[in-house]
């Protein structure tokens, strides 16, 4: 699978993602001389600079291009900083830039009564560039940079804006992702180690064409790699950071962690494993789809009993990243589209749900659902984005989710698990019960008629996802396109 | 036809269902009559289709869909045959006539946005449902039209049972789609393809190749057919339909009446037609699929009849009457002949239409006499005459008396059960023709001939506006004469079945003469009074075991709500949060009181700390050393 494509004469995927990095310190600055306003407008700036250029590009991936670019780094290492825009990490860049601006907004209004915004927009901003990274190079040295890159910030952003006991939660968080990126370095290292290559492509190349003795160690640093894209997925028994982190997380962040941070999880386990070491799925896979059975179920129930609103969304958040790795652990083209398809609808839907579950926190102050109720007819648009949401996430059609598990489901099928199917779509019924439950404690009934609609700049990026959550259904064709390409790329029908 | 009619008919109504807030800022008679508006097109559409469709001819347009990487295609396609344009034509046409009457029904109620939307996207949905010609296609519709049930059950959302009944019928229906997905997924990945006539195809050319075995065949068909018994609210999972009643009334009467609880009957009509017909699939080879249809259909119409005898609510007696004819249409399915299939269909059909009339007529008393309690009726005949002769037809209809409708769809139920040799299922089914008699009889007499109750006797009641009488009287006389439309409906299909032997005809007679003899002698006439009965202990428990529905939601409410609901607690509880969660904190202690271990050595005094420096050196320097010399 070398890289067939085309040089880059202007360095836009460069632009992508340096310029938020090296714009972090003028956000700063801006916010530390004039005001925080100020720096969040101009970061909302930076912010539309990568989603542009990844607009721009969606005619030519319509197409099928491929671009990259690459400029010798360290060349006495023969390190170089290479970046690669292909169909695979063409959607999940896409839903990083777009969900980058979509939450800096939601911020601008929802974080006005914290303290030191300067700092928050400005390690927003690195956050963002972070998984920008992760998502956009094709060197394992530079993607283990990226990949950290994105956890600091993420963490003091945790730390420092979040609620309830956040030195707990953020250290928790920070050591189990932390723990994962290790077990990832290893992996990465060691198959660097193998191969004396740090290039994604030409390593797929090495790796297909290694010999059966190398078979048992590729086998392993497969097992290494998934353990620490496993726990950034918060695959069943790594998931216990989630719920936490989630849910203390000022909103934003949530929002954040939950469409695009886990996801690139989904993106590393789809460029590493699949890519890469594909052939070591027969072995694993079957391991690795029985944990996300039990994610999905695990995650259903222990949504069921909750009644604080983003730890509800959070633990449904466990239950579907058990879909998206179920369709990726079948390692069928099918599966495998609906694995990356399931990524987007459910960053849109969940994103959707916790920007509704903000403007709850932002009027009311209450996430108690037995304490809310009564707030369709005073909080409209928050009641249709939690129905649109909660219909999504449950797989109903014709919403995109529905169209993506079925393909996951399929992928299962092919491969022979029929059983760990049937488990997987009666799991939907548990999503179904808990989203209803949400919405009846939420919305009906008579409880809190105070309430009124949230500002307009909050609803504005949730209107956007709304749109996206319900055109995903209809108007997919060129999206599923990329998907599919990129499917039939990694895994060739046989 | 009229031009693209096949995607029209429901294309329009879903994408009209979007502006419906937009015509209701307009005005409130604006957006209603945008409403009927928009359905009557659609049916207009619809109907139009039915010169193409007649004789039997089918129809196949397919275009690209869902892209499957290279020139792979999920296909999206239509379907136009008898079957179902007569369907579109069913929801389109009903569709508008209950759109209308909503009008009247529902003119003082708020949140009439919500209500036209979701009227108008089920309709939109239910006819694409029917329109469909693959599986895919039609599990979205499947669940779009629930989806739009849910919502329209729970309308009146600060009622705590109408919210609860909403959840409780998206999930028991979901339960049935679930099984019902992986039935369609399973022929997917075998077969790859959706598309019905493909299927058949394929699955056929697969059986002789000897690919897969006819258990594959049976399996994949009884899944489909978990979500037929979900939607059309069988046994075991009928337990929502009696709770939908909650909905407003012409809610009831389109969708769980005569259009969205069809669509499992529907399913099964278009399975054996469609993808495993006769010819190409015999009934012997499938015979354990047909033999399930019939016998879940036979019982449950009994038991839902059993039930339909005890209830006092005006709306639930008729909730359980549908849950018992459409289980008689799925028995005559199951007999797998073309006497059963014509009949199943024409009893759809003609249920359909006085099942409507008689939602309708139910909500004209509702709107009455503001209750739902049958206790609390009686008399009404005098007050609402219109309301009472039309109910009267579509009881007996319903009945099966002739000449109306129900007499003629019925006799073809019983006489594909006893042309089939299926006596167990035939007796199921006479006994619920037997009791349907009663609890109509029954019904009818609560309603309108008894005496009056206090509050009736006192203020008397008013007949129904015209916006409602108007649609009452045009299904009453639709009732009237559907019964003789049976050879035009053959003409239609291309299905022609001998008129019923005379075993069929004694049946029927036998029916009406215990049905008509036990309701006169406890209602109408009055002769035994049902108190008498329950005063009886065998009366009495029987009493209590139908009022309490044969203690099925209570077994499924302890197993299956709280049952589900206790072991996720004590799984958060014990295993997430202890032993799970515990462990990590267990982690990060352990190491905690590993580091005080050494801890006690970084005392701080300077002679230790230089005499551990100096010990450290001397190693290193030893080491080095070492080294050098070996």
């Amino acid at each position: 699978m070398a890289l067939v494509g085309e040089q880059l004469e202007i360095p836009l995927l460069s632009v992508a993602v340096l310029l938020p990095l090296a714009l972090t310190p003028l956000t700063f600055l801006i916010g530390r001389k004039a005001s925080w306003r100020a720096a969040s407008v101009f970061s909302h700036a930076v912010f539309a600079i990568p989603l542009g250029i990844m607009l721009w590009f969606l005619p030519s991936m319509v197409e099928g291009a491929v671009f990259y670019e690459s400029y010798d780094w360290v060349p006495f290492y023969g390190l170089k900083f290479s970046l690669v825009l292909d169909s695979l990490s063409y959607p999940f860049a896409l839903l990083v830039s777009l969900m980058g601006i979509l939450t800096a907004v939601y911020s601008h209004k929802y974080m006005e009564r914290e303290h030191s915004l300067d700092a928050y927009m400005a390690l927003n901003q690195l956050f963002m560039a972070g998984m920008l990274g992760v998502v956009l190079v094709s060197n394992l040295f530079l993607f283990y940079i990226f990949w950290e890159l994105m956890l600091i910030p993420s963490y003091a952003l945790i730390a420092y804006w979040g609620t309830g006991n956040t030195r707990l939660v953020s250290f928790k968080y920070f050591v189990f992702t932390h723990a994962g990126a290790l077990s990832l370095l290893i992996g990465i290292a060691w198959l660097a180690a193998l191969f004396g290559n740090l290039d994604m492509f030409e390593l797929a190349d090495m790796a297909a064409g290694a010999g059966a003795e190398l078979r048992p160690v590729l086998t392993t640093i497969a097992i290494l790699i998934f353990i620490g894209v496993g726990i950034k997925m918060a695959v069943f028994p790594f998931h216990s950071w989630l719920p936490d982190a989630y849910a203390e997380a000022p909103t934003p962040v949530s929002v954040m962690l939950s469409a695009a941070m886990t996801k690139s999880g989904v993106y590393a386990f789809a460029r590493l494993i699949t890519g890469i070491l594909p052939f070591t799925l027969q072995d694993i896979g079957w391991a690795i789809a029985f944990l996300a059975v039990i994610n999905m179920v695990w995650g259903g129930m222990m949504s069921m009993v909750q009644n604080d609103v983003k730890r509800l969304l959070a633990y449904s958040s466990i239950s579907q990243m058990g879909y998206i790795v179920f369709g990726l652990a079948t390692a069928t083209a099918i599966g495998l589209q609906g694995g990356i398809f399931q990524t987007l609808n459910h960053g849109f839907a969940k994103a959707l749900l916790f920007m509704a579950a903000g403007t709850l926190i932002y009027r009311l102050g209450e996430r108690d659902i037995t304490k809310l109720g009564g707030l369709a007819s005073r909080m409209p648009v928050t009641a249709i984005a939690i129905v649109l949401g909660g219909l999504s996430v449950a797989g109903t059609p014709p919403l995109g989710t529905f169209i993506s598990e079925w393909m996951i489901f399929s992928g299962g099928l092919e491969t022979g698990w029929t059983l760990s199917v049937a488990v997987a779509v009666f799991a939907t019924a548990i999503t179904v019960g808990y989203y209803l439950r949400l919405v009846r404690a939420l919305f009906f009934g008579e409880k809190r008629p105070e309430a009124s609609e949230a500002p307009s700049m909050l609803l504005a990026p949730m209107a956007v996802l709304m749109f996206l959550v319900v055109i995903l259904g209809f108007l997919n064709a060129p999206l599923l396109g990329i998907i599919a390409r990129a499917s039939i790329i990694l895994l060739p029908p046989s | 036809m009229l031009p693209y009619a096949a995607w029209l008919s429901w294309v329009i109504p879903l994408v009209g269902s979007l502006f419906v807030p937009l015509f209701f800022r307009l005005g409130k008679k604006v957006g209603e009559w945008y409403s009927v508006a928009v359905v009557s097109v659609a049916a207009v559409f619809s109907i139009s289709m039915i010169p193409d469709a007649w004789g039997g001819a089918a129809q196949v347009i397919r275009v690209p869909w869902l892209p499957l990487g290279g020139d792979a295609w999920v296909e999206a396609s239509i379907l136009i045959d008898p079957l179902s344009v007569m369907m579109a034509s069913i929801a389109t046409g009903v569709g508008a006539l209950i759109i209308l009457y909503s009008v009247g029904y529902m003119a003082h109620e708020e949140g009439l946005p919500r209500y036209y939307f979701f009227m108008l996207f089920f309709i939109g949905g239910m006819t694409g449902l029917v329109m469909a010609e693959n599986f895919l296609q039609l599990y979205i519709f499947w669940e779009i039209v629930g989806l739009c049930s849910y919502g329209l059950i729970s309308f009146y959302y600060r009622r705590k049972e109408a919210t609860h009944a909403g959840i409780k019928a998206f999930v028991t229906t979901r339960v049935g789609d679930a099984a019902m997905l992986i039935g369609i997924l399973l022929l997917f990945t075998t077969l790859g393809t959706f598309n019905y006539f493909e299927v058949g195809e394929r699955l056929r050319e697969a059986l002789t190749a000897g690919n897969i075995g006819v258990g594959f065949v049976l399996l994949s068909m009884l899944l489909i057919f978990g979500g037929a018994v979900g939607k059309s609210a069988q046994f075991p999972l009928h337990v929502w339909l009696p709770d939908a009643m909650e909905g407003p009334t012409p809610v009831s009467a389109l969708i769980h009446a005569a259009t969205m609880v069809k669509a499992g009957v529907y399913l099964v009509a278009r399975l054996i037609l469609t993808v495993i017909p006769f010819e190409a699939f015999s009934p012997a080879m499938l015979a354990e699929w047909y033999a399930t249809i019939a016998l879940i259909g036979g019982f449950t119409a009994f038991m839902a009849a059993t039930m339909g005898l005890v209830s006092n609510d005006i709306k639930r007696v008729i909730a359980y009457s549908t849950i018992s004819q459409l289980a008689l249409m799925f028995a005559a399915l199951g007999m797998a002949s073309e006497v059963g299939w014509f009949g199943g269909i024409f009893h759809l059909l003609s249920h359909s239409i006085f099942k409507a009339l008689l939602f309708l007529a139910a909500g004209a008393v509702i709107h009455a006499v503001h209750t739902n309690n049958l206790d609390e009726m009686g008399g009404l005949r005098r007050y609402m005459p219109i309301t009472f002769w039309t109910s009267l037809i579509g009881v007996l209809a319903l009945s099966g008396v002739p000449p109306l409708s129900g007499f003629w769809s019925k006799d073809i139920l019983i006489e594909s059960a006893l042309e089939a040799g299926n006596i167990p299922v035939y007796l199921l089914m006479v006994g619920a023709s037997i009791l349907t008699f009663i609890y109509s009889l029954r019904w009818l007499y609560k309603v309108f001939l008894a005496p009056p109750s206090p509050h009736i006797a006192e203020h008397g009641a008013h007949e129904a506006p015209k916006v409602m009488t108007i649609p009452l009287i045009i299904l009453a006389g639709l009732t009237l004469v559907v019964g003789f439309f049976e050879p035009l409906l053959g003409d239609y299909t291309g299905i022609h079945v001998a008129g019923p032997s005379m075993l069929t005809y004694l049946s029927s007679a036998a029916i009406l003469l215990v049905g008509g003899g036990v309701g006169y002698l406890f209602y109408i006439g009055g002769m035994v009074r049902p108190e008498q009965v329950r005063a009886t202990p065998i009366g009495g428990a029987l009493h209590k075991l139908l009022v309490n529905r044969y203690y099925i939601d209570d077994i499924y409410y302890k197993v299956f709500v709280d049952g589900f609901d206790r072991l996720s607690s004590i799984l958060l509880r014990f295993v997430e949060l202890r032993v799970i969660d515990g462990f990590n904190y267990a982690i990060s202690k352990a190491t905690a009181a590993a580091v005080q271990v050494f801890r006690n050595i970084q005392t701080g005094e300077s002679n230790i700390n230089l005499s551990g420096f100096i010990i450290g050196i001397a190693i290193l320097l030893l080491l080095f050393i070492s080294l050098i010399l070996g």
